[in-house]
């Protein structure tokens, strides 16, 4: 807009601000009206702020016609996503030809036929289903293309406009019966493993799970990962999420939802930055630090943790690091504590590394500049208090990467019958002990035998 | 809280009743004291010693602007030299200190075993660049006679106007001072350039900038060696969008918000992308800024008044001052540097040769020139840089990210950058057709349509990081 070229001062020379305050306010009070329950969220995540106006009128109720409209609005969403599937494989096939496509699945097959690979008689999934239409095999190729980071996985968002205001409480999705799960023995050699530096090998896949703090430091963990142990790592950390809010976003669920599109051998979690606030439960007021509080938000660490062993996969959960924001002064012990004690109850999967030793002088409080060896004092938080400069995020990334190791390379020989025979799962098994794990891998992904799956 | 919060909007709002009151009552006065209350009201929500600072720098600006003519007439240079000095000091105390200590810490530490330089923990204020250069802006006016000293009132609210307050647009004294100073009853002659802009703003800032980073920009970003070489293209052209769209939205926005105050604030941006040279893009681009560097770095440098080979030298100077001013490190220096050469070589050329690009290939080679500039805005270090340029040799892996989705919102955006001032311009004669609920109606389906479309999440200003 160019306004410095208008003289429109000289040539209208009354204000017709009444009229536009009128226009601005009433557009304000009906966008505060249809989107009442997503805004009392927002405030809670971010201001933490209970404003307890019982529900809210929904878009819904309000707007006459509103379910066409969301019918609409949905088959947009499909339609825009088939063509951005169909346009992904295009550029896939452009750019790279026929290794754009999966191997050895024949995804294009009229007939459904089963991978030929070799893949251990209990993670042996089962055989896919054809390719009945272009969105699936669009979804498939999806599946199969090498995506690192970013995924969407809006699925187990929450649905802003059913909620209310009760936005701590535990969402539905998370109340469903779970399938029971069977600890594996926690025998002293499994034990010992298990507290040895995981061992990682090609191939492998890494979830990193967390907040902006996860978000900083992700690039630097993803890059070292795949520099040096050549393993692919999917990035879902989102910034200010946590587990006090699961209306806001529901990070036990959508842990879950990545493990059903995609197998992980590692977890990492990130995140408690945006956490040590007041719950509402059912209406009621949760204090931070209470009893009820501890014990909710340790159901929520537990969900993570076992969704993680339930897939036989490793899970590093780191501490929450010491805050300099005045608001958050001193909060982040419990929050560590209760990762801890989640992470205890799963020694042979998961483990808890605190980060405030490699964060502070002392060990336990913020500290803003740190004496590192090779470059003296340098600043690792930012002006904000919580977040980490580039230096910070590399030391945190160094943390990260000192709880993996190379594993060694078990021949293939070696590894089938044992793989064949013996169907129980020990997670904390050498190689050489290898066995292959009791939970199937999700029939979506039939093309990706992961024999490193056994050896954690 | 910024300018595209719930609660901003919520509080704004009850402000303009209370604002546009008081004009009636009361006049002017009444609203510029309301303003400037206001204002740092408002920059006390970030830190009240950002607020504290503010009125510290302001009062020694002003005040020293004062000194600078003698009750007798006669102007004096010291209080304008000792008043840029000390804004600079202050700009480079809170913004470079820490860059300095680092660096000369790693340039000493070879020589000096165990030499440090003291650790200041200090916070970097958000706007403080801006108001730092509006503050020399004003000074150097009224000290060469162009703009007479303002009344301390007048004056801390220039400096302080909370649309302008976080990342500008620059305003010289005679376009905001001069319309604070103004006695004239203030209006809102144009409503619907308002409401236009904010539909605007919420298009590029919500909607689409936040589209681009997180399909685009921040994957690739963060993970150059996972990509293939034309996924970092157009990671790279996604965030040259992103970036025009952030700060052009957040200036769409703030303009809009200066509107409805009664103020019309100076153009920023002139569709930046549609340049067919270097030289065009610093005049679409940031374009306060960009005269800022002109006036006060580059004419005093010595400017074109000497020989050619002493201009290309102050330009560079300016050009790296100006990437400089971006932040406190060493990519954004050699980003300023490498339009500084980029310019000394277009100047060559116009030097050597009548010959000039079509306006396409111009425009072509103009924006790759830019995006390749944006990565070393972007990246963090050097390590980021050359870990991306690494990756543009990388042809076998499966590309992941949708690049001809991509290559289509590219023509798209381009297209509409071509016609981006006439569609403005026909809508706003279609909105002022319309009543003022029709407005409202329209400003409300907008916020809701871009609300459904745009990325979860309340979306930051890269600028006010600067």
């Amino acid at each position: 807009m160019q306004l410095d070229e208008k003289p429109f001062l000289a040539i209208e020379p009354e204000s017709q601000h009444p009229s536009a305050l009128a226009a601005i306010s009433l557009a304000c009070v009906l966008l505060v009206a249809i989107k009442g329950n997503a805004l009392l969220q927002y405030w809670q995540q971010t201001h933490h702020i209970f404003l307890e106006f019982g529900h809210l009128p929904s878009a819904s109720q309000l707007i006459p016609g509103s379910q066409t409209l969301a019918n609409w609005q949905q088959d947009i969403n499909r339609w825009t996503d088939e063509r951005a599937a169909r346009m992904l494989i295009a550029g896939q096939l452009l750019l790279t030809g026929n290794k754009a496509l999966p191997e050895p699945a024949p995804l294009m097959a009229a007939q459904p036929k089963c991978p030929d690979v070799v893949i251990p008689k209990a993670t042996a999934p089962t055989c896919p289903a054809p390719a009945t239409n272009d969105k699936q095999t669009a979804e498939q190729l999806q599946t199969a293309a090498p995506v690192v980071a970013n995924i969407s996985i809006a699925a187990s968002e929450n649905n802003d406009e059913t909620k209310g205001a009760d936005a701590t409480a535990d969402p539905a999705s998370i109340n469903e019966p779970a399938a029971p799960f069977v600890m594996p023995d926690a025998t002293p050699e499994a034990l010992a493993i298990a507290n040895a530096p995981i061992a990682l090998q090609t191939g492998d896949r890494i979830l990193l799970v967390g907040d902006s703090l996860m978000q900083g430091v992700a690039p630097h963990v993803i890059t070292a990962l795949k520099r040096n142990y050549k393993v692919e790592s999917m990035d879902i950390s989102r910034h200010s999420t946590g587990l006090t809010y699961p209306a806001f976003f529901d990070w036990p669920a959508t842990v879950k939802a990545a493990f059903e599109l995609e197998n992980y051998q590692v977890v990492i979690v990130f995140l408690g930055a945006n956490d040590p606030w007041d719950m509402t439960l059912q209406g009621k007021y949760v204090r931070y630090g209470s009893e009820r509080w501890k014990e909710v938000y340790s159901a929520r660490v537990k969900q993570i943790i076992q969704t993680a062993a339930e897939h036989n996969a490793r899970l590093v959960w780191l501490g929450a690091p010491p805050m300099g924001r005045e608001d958050l002064l001193g909060k982040e012990p419990l929050l560590n504590e209760i990762y801890a004690n989640e992470s205890a109850k799963y020694p042979l999967f998961a483990r808890f590394v605190a980060t405030a030793p490699s964060l502070s002088t002392d060990g336990s409080s913020f500290t803003k500049f740190l004496e590192l060896p090779e470059r003296g004092s340098v600043m690792v938080r930012t002006d904000d208090g919580v977040h980490f400069t580039t230096q910070g995020q590399k030391l945190l990334a160094k943390l990260m990467l000192a709880q993996f190791t190379h594993a060694a390379q078990p021949s293939i020989e070696q590894q089938s019958p044992q793989q064949s025979e013996q169907p129980v799962a020990e997670p904390g098994a050498t190689p050489a002990e290898s066995k292959p794990t009791a939970t199937p891998a999700p029939v979506e992904q039939p093309q990706q035998p992961s024999p490193a799956i056994s050896q954690r | 809280m910024h300018y595209l919060s719930p609660e901003f909007a919520l509080i704004f709002v009850g402000f303009l009743w209370l604002y546009w009151w008081a004009g009636s009552a009361y006049g002017v006065r009444a609203q510029n004291h309301l303003l400037l209350g206001a204002s740092y009201l408002f920059y006390c929500s970030f830190d009240w010693r950002f607020a504290l600072l503010l009125l510290n720098f302001s009062l020694v600006i002003l005040l020293l602007a004062q000194a600078i003519r003698t009750p007798d007439g006669v102007r004096r240079r010291w209080p304008m030299i000792a008043g840029v000095a000390i804004a600079l000091l202050n700009l480079g105390i809170f913004k470079y200190y820490n860059f300095f200590r680092e660096e000369a810490m790693a340039l000493l530490s070879p020589v000096f075993t165990g030499a440090s330089l003291p650790v200041l923990e200090l916070v970097l204020p958000v706007g403080i660049s801006f108001y730092t250069f509006q503050g020399i802006a004003y000074l150097v006016s009224v000290g060469r006679g162009e703009y007479k000293a303002a009344n301390l009132s007048d004056g801390l609210l220039h400096l302080s106007f909370f649309p302008t307050l976080l990342a500008g647009p620059i305003c010289r004294p005679n376009e905001l001072l001069a319309q604070i100073e103004s006695p004239a009853q203030r209006a809102i002659v144009a409503p619907e350039w308002a409401i236009l802009l904010m539909i605007s703003a919420l298009i590029k800032k919500v909607w689409l900038a936040a589209w681009l980073a997180e399909e685009w920009a921040n994957p690739v970003f963060s993970n150059p060696e996972s990509y293939h070489a034309v996924e970092l293209a157009g990671g790279l052209m996604a965030y040259a969008w992103q970036l025009f769209f952030d700060f052009s939205g957040y200036t769409d926005v703030v303009t809009a918000l200066a509107l409805l105050l009664g103020f019309n604030l100076p153009v920023n941006f002139r569709q930046p992308y549609l340049a067919t040279n270097l030289s065009d893009f610093w005049k679409r681009w940031h374009i306060t800024l960009s005269r800022w560097i002109r006036d006060y770095v580059y004419i005093p440098l010595g400017g074109n008044r000497g020989n050619w080979a002493r201009t290309q030298i102050n330009l560079v100077i300016a050009m790296t001052l100006s990437g400089f001013w971006h932040g406190a490190s060493i990519t954004f220096v050699v980003w300023g540097l490498w339009h500084g050469i980029g310019l000394v070589f277009q100047n060559l050329w116009h030097k050597v040769s009548e010959w000039r690009f079509p306006a396409v290939v111009g425009q072509i080679i103009t924006f790759i020139f830019v995006c390749l500039g944006w990565l070393l805005f972007r990246a963090e270090d050097w390590d980021s840089v050359s870990a991306f340029v690494k990756g543009f040799g990388e042809w076998d892996i499966v590309p992941s990210l949708n690049w001809l989705g991509l290559l289509l919102a590219m023509v798209v955006f381009f297209t509409l950058a071509r016609h981006a001032q006439t569609i403005m311009d026909k809508s706003a004669v279609a909105l002022r057709k319309l009543p003022w609920w029709g407005q409202s109606f329209c400003l409300l389906i907008c916020a809701l349509a871009i609300m459904e479309l745009a990325p979860a999440g309340m979306p930051g200003f890269i600028y006010f990081g600067f």
